[in-house]
């Protein structure tokens, strides 16, 4: 079905069509797209409100977030105390709990974590992809048929003896489960697959063979260049998945020193059911999510267009 | 590297020149073809260790009452049995998920459909803007927008209850009782997940012929007869495979939910992945395995059954497509 959608989508087909002369633009048209702003707008204050609420939240005092009329500005401007605190600035306190919890260092765990993750996934994956897209070689069919059968199998049918495995293999409380296992996967070959199918003329790879290049510098030197921008989209849904990770990673990474982020936020709003540190929890947030917004800012286009081209389901 | 070079000789002297004289030539070109194999091998090689091994333990230990560091003892089918028949949670989490997938489904991918038929009209302008403020959620983790929407959903300080008081409709527990909950988780995944939802929608309706709604206006069609004639048929095979994937996600809803309400209020929350966990942190190895399978097939079941149910769905309708 992505192979129909894409090859559909490289008819051009006009986004928006040349204005005509057919018909202006009636009463009726003006007041349809007068509600159709309308109803956007309204919406994506919904859609922006808990990103609001969240970063204004962060900059406030503790009290201010508990009083019985919630305020859209702090009363007394915002204020970076619980920067201060989660950074131990120049600020002593008392707060339990807050003395062992480095959110600098969870936010770089949970860096490098994403980083080695998706240095692997994209290279074996798009090696895999490159040999099934331009390569011909015995139950080269099977072998693929087989990849997209294995995305059938429900995650939790083998989750138990899975963790107990990590377990045997001395992986708890290392990053390894997060690195290894997931290095090829069948949803980045396949994708890797479609990308290289559409983008590599055989040609190119053709000539490069009869030149006497071996498979791998095919590869590194031709495939891997050409498909960066593919690469890239396969990476930054990859990074922001390993990022926010959270089932395995909180049965797996249990030493205060190794968690993630999101364990160590986790962690911390469990701490404090009965009267939750909101300004900590969401100045933490804000700090856990900076590097994706960095991320998605920048490659934005990327994204969106890979999503929609229908390559790749999030 | 090694690993490739087994099936070489073994099977050379097993099939021999007996029956397929062919068998030898298959396997030369095999041979040629070795750094092909090689370079595809980390997904098999991956995939033998972390899901078929897995697997076949988990057989054995649905079986078997096991704790690490003892031995382990061969039960039959005992698990399964106190699985379903006397142990609640299991009939309990189900209905749970179903509850939840019957409410988060058909308002999910519809009011994405909906969203992305909006962001698709033809003289929108700003559409590019939209699209990216739906599609924002998606730097956030499932942690952080359960922080958010815990306050949010304060029964007395949040922003949803004041809003609410405001139009005189009384403070909603939304954390602390079953329907205001899953409502709530609910209104979380939604947030979360439909701007993902909506371009791929988007994707599939930029796919479509204009030409088509033009010919179709000429013949007098309105916009909703236009949806329902010539959209809707369109991109059926688009809706069936996110159905059928938004419903294996939401079987194995686990993170908002143990972070929002965790299970409660009285586990009218609990879902299927949340037993299994539980069971898993409370070393029952054995139980946990066998859940495991039963949702497996629980998947497995769901998913034939949509798959019958809308078949029709996998084509485009008659010829439609230029």
């Amino acid at each position: 079905m992505a192979t129909q959608m894409s090859s559909a989508a490289t008819v051009p087909v006009p986004t928006r069509p040349a204005v005509k002369t057919r018909r202006s633009v009636n009463a009726r048209q003006v007041i349809r797209y007068g509600l159709l702003y309308a109803f956007l707008i309204a919406l994506s204050i919904i859609f922006l409100f808990p990103f609001y609420s969240m970063v204004i939240g962060s900059m406030m005092p503790k009290d201010e977030l508990f009083r019985l009329y919630p305020v859209l500005w702090p009363p007394d401007g915002p204020t970076l105390t619980a920067y201060r605190l989660l950074l131990k600035i120049d600020v002593t306190t008392t707060i339990q709990n807050l003395e062992r919890f480095h959110i600098l260092r969870y936010i770089f765990n949970s860096l490098l974590l994403a980083t080695v993750a998706v240095l692997l996934q994209v290279f074996f994956n798009t090696l895999a992809g490159y040999v099934f897209a331009k390569r011909q070689f015995p139950f080269k069919n099977q072998l693929f048929a087989f990849i997209l059968l294995t995305m059938l199998m429900p995650t939790a049918i083998n989750f138990v003896p899975f963790y107990i495995l990590i377990g045997r293999l001395g992986w708890m409380n290392t990053y390894l489960p997060f690195w290894i296992p997931g290095a090829a996967s069948a949803f980045g070959i396949f994708m890797m697959r479609q990308f290289i199918v559409s983008t590599i003329p055989d040609e190119l790879i053709d000539s490069a063979t009869i030149d006497g290049a071996s498979q791998i510098m095919i590869v590194t030197r031709i495939v891997m260049p050409i498909m960066a921008g593919g690469m890239v989209v396969l990476g930054i849904l990859g990074f922001v998945s390993v990022y926010n990770e959270f089932v395995l990673s909180s049965l797996i990474l249990k030493d205060n020193d190794i968690r993630t982020v999101q364990v160590a936020l986790a962690n911390f709003k469990g701490t404090s059911i009965r009267a939750p540190m909101y300004d900590l929890m969401f100045a933490g947030s804000v700090m856990a999510t900076i590097p994706l917004l960095l991320i998605f800012f920048v490659f934005q286009r990327k994204i969106i267009q890979g999503i929609m081209s229908g390559a790749i389901k999030g | 590297m090694a690993a490739k070079a087994p099936p070489l000789p073994v099977s050379r002297s097993s099939v021999g020149a007996h029956r397929r004289p062919d068998a030898r030539s298959v396997l030369r070109e095999m041979w040629k073809h070795r750094t092909d194999y090689l370079f595809i091998s980390p997904f098999y090689i991956l995939f033998a260790v972390f899901g078929i091994y897995p697997l076949l333990f988990g057989i054995q230990l649905s079986l078997s009452r096991w704790q690490p560091g003892r031995d382990m003892t061969w039960v039959g089918l005992q698990n399964y049995q106190t699985l379903i028949f006397t142990d609640p949670e299991l009939g309990r989490a189900l209905l749970n998920t179903l509850a939840m997938l019957l409410w988060i489904l058909p308002t999910g991918l519809g009011g994405a459909l909906i969203l992305a038929v909006m962001l698709n009209a033809r003289r929108l302008a700003g559409r590019g803007f939209f699209r990216t403020i739906f599609f924002l959620p998606f730097v956030t983790s499932q942690v952080i927008v359960a922080i958010v929407f815990q306050q949010l959903l304060d029964k007395n300080y949040g922003w949803v209850n004041l809003l609410l008081g405001k139009i005189g409709l009384g403070p909603v527990p939304w954390l602390t009782e079953t329907i205001p909950a899953q409502i709530s988780i609910t209104l979380l995944l939604h947030w979360m997940g439909i701007g993902t939802n909506v371009l791929i929608f988007l994707g599939a309706l930029q796919s479509i012929d204009r030409e088509l709604y033009e010919a179709a206006e000429i013949d007098g069609a309105t916009s909703t007869q236009q949806f329902f004639n010539v959209t809707f048929p369109l991109i059926r095979p688009v809706m069936l495979f996110m159905v059928i994937t938004a419903t294996i996600g939401l079987i194995n809803l686990y993170a908002p939910v143990k972070l929002l309400t965790n299970g409660g209020p009285e586990g009218t929350t609990l879902t299927l992945f949340m037993r299994m966990i539980d069971l898993m942190t409370s070393v029952r190895y054995g139980e946990g395995a066998g859940f495991g399978f039963i949702m497996g097939g629980i998947v497995l079941l769901i998913t034939l059954l949509q798959m019958k149910f809308l078949s029709g769905w996998w084509t485009v309708e008659g010829n439609l497509k230029q």
